[in-house]
């Protein structure tokens, strides 16, 4: 078999997965499209996804219904101001033996897992939250000078509420930055209003269907890798980083004026393997410009800091990613 | 699949769309161009229109005719239109432009241009994966190609509309100096004895002290080369009341000389408005300042009063009303007014230097304030973008920056005042009490608790002062049942009670005694 047709059997193989593990996913999530087609992007891209909404509109119920679709081993955390680190990563214990003799025994905490929901993560202290920086990036965890590997794929699913800010720890830059995406989850449409009551107020809920295991996905974060990008999109994720920092030639006036911070380096990498998964998804061989302005605002969003004059006139970065993305179309 | 046959096909599939976009583009060049052009019209037209008064400033005529100042302007607008119009054919739109116009316009999602882009490089170093990627993608865009089939894509793009009304302002601004000297020429009659340098320019002539100088030496030459052939002394002159002051009137047509070309306009234009009479004495008036020695005559004509008292009434009126501060345009009216030959020479040459100079120095003094002012705003934002520069790269903007916010935990939290919107812990409120803080001893009393509480107490030694009090009259005593009501029912206390009362009291007298004592013994 040619290297071609090996190619396009692992694209239709990629395409069935997604939408397998989309409609799995559907059968206990009604509507929020973008929100579970994001979580699979990131899923499939290797990122880690940060889910901000108000409470009861099935953040949580995702994540879980995310795990049981793909058969993957799956913690919660739930962070609270009295988190520590040890209760994340793990921590050493001393275990008495049959013999009588103690040893340091490492207990794992609920970070070693495959997909990992920390729900309510502005809740925890930042010296609880920094502990998830190294999993995050690294894919492992140092507890007692020891590093240990994290199981894979790994993925992070982190919730906030955008509300109740009192008794809150906002997440520091440098943790905002690791997650590939912050999807906005909005409330649902009226229609979908009668599905979700119609699940839901049953005497059981839906099953979900596992339709993926964990070496797939693996599997399928490697084909998304070999995905070329064209010079136009790379150029255009090029500039659009570029567009949200202060003072470069790509930065607009309102830029230049509000953005304190712009993206790092890291945006671009999200936003090219956002374009790569979101181009075998539709059965396409590479991924061109349309495909890196699909993603763009959910991978900038939370990577743009505002100054004070922005926030006092009511600005947000959404209003910003979107001027940036209309004013860079050369079309 | 050969690389070579696909991209000519793909190349040609996107050819007449690359077409359009380049002859697109080349008209919208043209009208950008032309806008541009037609929008510094008005600031090339000024800077004729200056600089051609200028010239007649310095060199004290008319270098050309003023009406060449709009062709001046028309040339300039050809010769520009040209060059973008040469510069605007060389723009080509690249097949990969055009490449995406087609995606676009025909729904292809990036195929034809990743195919354009992907056969025309093989890239034989990459990975066998990924070329077999960009194979496919190719054969993906060839597959689409039959959505196109030759058709070209809309190019919707608005340009925005030209500026004619700027250049119209332009073009009538360039006739500025046209109009202003036709009506100096109906306005002021030239004479033999005066050369075009002192005739209808010379209100816009230089005000320097050389140049004035220069004249009234001239008209003192000619005057008194006048005298001599008449064969009259200059004192008997001097002293005739009728006769006409020419070393004064040279030098009160200073101030009116000495105007900028402007005023003059602003005289010109005032001078239409006035009414016919008014406008016929200030050109008699203007003539005769400015023409020197036919001035006095002039003057002397329409007076008709002794020049003494003529004087006075001008002193008169000036001790009523002092000067007010006028608008130049004002003051170049009086100035010319007052260059009159009927005014003797000492009185109002001060005045007409004076106003001309003085507004003049004023004027040049504010505008510099603001410059410094506005230098002094930006010399920061400058000084940081140097630094930015030599650090090698733009950085970020760390002017704005805030200071990190406090993680600490402790009970005297000092982060900013609580917003309601998380982050680190506002101040904490003191719950203690005032006798907490050491150093400080305040009496501390537990309501409704007849014993001092536990913290340490103390009481301040205040020696008792005797004070006069006002005097008050005595309250009238109530008799009858209104002082039998006005009487307190106290229940009856026992005895023991009361003995109890008096052991405590004594008890705690005695403490606060001895507490007391405690206290000086310790200061001591």
């Amino acid at each position: 078999m040619s290297h071609e047709a090996t190619v396009q059997a692992d694209v239709e193989k990629f395409q069935s997965a997604w939408s397998s593990v989309r409609d799995a996913v559907h059968a206990r999530i009604v509507g929020q499209d973008r929100v579970v087609d994001g979580v699979l992007t990131s899923l499939l891209a290797g990122g880690n996804v940060l889910l901000e909404g108000v409470p009861g509109i099935g953040k949580t119920l995702l994540v879980r219904t995310l795990g049981e679709a793909l058969h993957v081993e799956q913690s919660r955390i739930q962070f609270t101001p009295d988190l520590m680190p040890s209760d994340v990563l793990g921590t050493m214990v001393i275990d008495e033996g049959s013999g009588g003799a103690r040893e340091l025994r490492f207990q794992k905490g609920p970070i070693h897992a495959n997909l990992v929901l920390a729900d309510e993560i502005n809740r925890a202290t930042p010296k609880t939250q920094s502990a998830l920086l190294e999993a995050m990036q690294e894919r492992q965890a140092t507890v007692g000078g020891t590093t240990r590997k994290l199981p894979e794929p790994f993925i992070v699913l982190a919730t906030q509420n955008p509300v109740e800010q009192e008794g809150t720890y906002p997440l520091p830059e440098a943790q905002l930055d690791r997650f590939m995406f912050k999807l906005v989850v909005g409330y649902p449409k009226e229609d979908e209003y009668h599905s979700i009551l119609s699940r839901t107020t049953g005497r059981a809920m839906p099953d979900v269907p596992t339709v993926a295991s964990g070496e797939e996905i693996l599997a399928l974060r490697e084909l998304v890798r070999d995905v070329p990008v064209t010079e136009e999109a790379e150029r255009l994720a090029v500039r659009l980083i570029m567009a949200t920092q202060p003072g470069t030639p790509y930065a607009s006036d309102n830029v230049n004026r509000y953005v304190m911070l712009g993206s790092s380096p890291r945006g671009a990498q999200a936003l090219i393997l956002a374009a790569k998964v979101h181009a075998l998804s539709e059965g396409r061989f590479s991924a061109g410009p349309d495909d890196i302005r699909v993603w763009a605002v959910d991978a900038l969003r939370h990577r743009v800091l505002l100054n004070f004059e922005a926030l006092a006139e009511g600005l947000d970065t959404d209003k910003l990613i979107l001027e940036n993305l209309e004013r860079l179309d050369v079309r | 699949v050969s690389f070579d046959d696909p991209h000519d096909r793909l190349r040609q599939l996107v050819e007449p769309t690359r077409r359009g976009i380049s002859d697109f583009e080349r008209g919208r060049a043209r009208k950008l161009g032309l806008g541009l052009l037609l929008g510094l019209l008005p600031r090339m037209s000024l800077v004729l229109v200056i600089g051609y008064w200028g010239l007649v400033l310095i060199s004290g005529r008319e270098p050309f005719s003023p009406f060449v100042l709009p062709a001046l302007l028309a040339l300039a607008l050809l010769a520009g239109f040209a060059a973008l119009w040469m510069r605007a054919q060389r723009i080509e739109a690249s097949p990969a432009r055009a490449a995406a116009r087609v995606d676009r316009e025909f729904d292809l999602q990036g195929r034809s241009a990743a195919g354009l882009e992907f056969s025309k490089d093989p890239a034989e170093d990459l990975p066998r994966r990924v070329r077999a990627f960009r194979r496919l993608a190719v054969e993906d865009a060839l597959a689409h190609a039959g959505r196109v089939q030759g058709a070209a894509a809309a190019i919707r793009r608005g340009v925005p509309p030209l500026p004619w009304r700027l250049a119209l302002f332009a073009l009538l601004l360039s006739f500025v100096p046209s109009v202003l000297r036709l009506d100096a020429a109906k306005t002021v009659p030239h004479s033999d004895q005066h050369p075009p340098k002192a005739g209808a320019f010379e209100s816009g002539a230089s005000k320097s002290d050389e140049a004035a100088k220069e004249l009234v030496t001239e008209r003192e030459h000619e005057t008194a080369h006048r005298r001599s052939e008449a064969g009259k002394p200059e004192a008997l002159s001097e002293h005739k009341p009728d006769a006409p002051n020419e070393s004064g009137s040279s030098k009160k047509a200073r101030p009116s000389s000495a105007q900028a070309p402007l005023v003059a306009a602003d005289a010109a234009s005032s001078q239409s408005i006035a009414s016919p009479s008014e406008s016929s004495e200030s050109s008699a008036s203007r003539s005769s300042g400015s023409q020197g020695a036919s001035a006095g005559g002039g003057s002397a004509k329409s007076g008709k009063r002794p020049e003494g008292e003529a004087e006075e009434e001008r002193t008169a009126k000036k001790r009523k009303s002092p000067r007010p501060r006028q608008p130049k345009g004002a003051e170049t009216k009086k100035g010319e007014s007052d260059a009159s030959g009927a005014v003797p020479r000492g009185s109002s040459t001060s005045g007409g230097r004076l106003a001309a100079v003085g507004n003049k120095r004023s004027g040049v003094d504010r505008g510099e304030e603001r410059e410094d002012d506005a230098e002094t705003e930006d010399e920061e934002i400058e000084d940081e973008q140097e630094e930015s520069d030599q650090r090698g790269g733009v950085m970020p903007r760390m002017r704005d920056r805030r200071a990190s916010p406090s993680r600490d935990l402790s009970i005297s939290g000092d982060g900013p005042p609580d917003d309601g919107r998380g982050g680190p812990s506002p101040p904490k409120k003191a719950r203690g009490t005032a006798s907490l803080v050491l150093g400080v001893r305040l009496p501390d009393s537990v309501r409704g608790l007849p014993n001092p509480g536990t913290a340490k107490t103390s009481t301040e030694p205040v020696p008792p002062q005797e004070r006069q009090a006002p005097e008050r009259p005595a309250v009238p005593v109530r008799s009858g049942l209104n002082a039998r009501a006005a009487q307190r029912s106290v229940p009856p206390q026992s005895p023991e009670r009361a003995k109890r009362i008096l052991q405590y009291q004594k008890l705690r007298r005695q403490k606060s005694e001895s507490a007391a004592g405690s206290d000086q013994q310790e200061q001591r």
